[in-house]
């Protein structure tokens, strides 16, 4: 992870809006499969939009 | 869990659409029921188009969008799981996901501009319907209870189709802030919507 850039798991409130794209959307997608917790938070934040 | 809850995003008509029907419906749907699919449709039509049609804006293009929606419904209803959220809030991911990518393919830099100053007012839109659907009101009140930061992130990026990363440059604050306080606007919204997990 480069300096000054968001650790992926508070991307969750972007992706839940569909505000991510391209390698930002990939990286945070990859890290979804490998994190249970984020999927859930994921899915959690999507309550509120959805 | 939310039992019974219908989207308060999705515009009139959802109250009806109760979530444990829509649920069995699309589990025969996806077994290829071809009535339980046009029972689905006529409970989603309205807050599907209601969704799109808040992001797309144009109308005759908001009935296409919505089209294409109701067909991933009926190709992807195997892959829907009743454990990881409520039908209604599958079917309008996949209407809102289906909307932004409709006005990113076609947006240029000059329809940005004016998107811009637009969706500076997009919240109003839910006042609009606040009248008619009890459920917008709601939303109306709680998106208010938001930080103004938390707020404009989080209805730029849902009414506006932006990326976080355009919204930090529409705000003039770093993408990382952004996505922080798209989190934590969802966070406050969810919790002031009164969804229980």
């Amino acid at each position: 992870m480069k300096p000054g850039r968001p650790e992926p798991p508070t991307l969750a409130g972007a992706y839940a809006l569909d505000a991510l794209t391209g390698a930002d959307q990939a990286r945070f997608e990859s890290h979804l499969a490998r994190c249970p917790q984020c999927a859930a938070e994921v899915s959690g934040l999507r309550e509120a939009t959805g | 869990m939310q039992e019974g809850r219908v989207s308060p995003w999705a515009g009139p008509g959802t109250r009806e659409a109760h979530r444990d029907e829509l649920s069995t419906l699309l589990g025969r749907v996806a077994r290829g029921d071809q009535e339980a699919f046009e029972a689905v449709c006529r409970l989603v039509a309205g807050p599907v188009f209601g969704t799109v049609r808040r992001v797309v804006r144009d109308g005759a293009q908001s009935e296409e969008v919505a089209q294409e929606v109701l067909l991933e419904v009926w190709q992807c209803a195997p892959r829907f799981d009743a454990s990881r959220g409520s039908a209604m809030a599958w079917i309008t991911t996949i209407a809102h996901r289906r909307a932004v990518d409709r006005v990113r393919a076609e947006q240029r830099s000059a329809e940005r501009e004016l998107r811009a100053a637009a969706h500076a007012v997009a919240y109003d839109d839910v006042v609009e319907t606040a009248e008619a659907n009890l459920e917008a009101e709601r939303v109306r009140r709680c998106l208010t209870s938001l930080t103004e930061l938390q707020r404009e992130s989080v209805t730029l990026a849902y009414y506006g189709g932006y990326t976080y990363r355009q919204v930090a440059a529409l705000l003039g604050i770093a993408a990382g802030t952004v996505s922080t306080r798209m989190r934590d606007g969802l966070i406050r919204l969810r919790d002031c919507l009164g969804v229980t997990r």
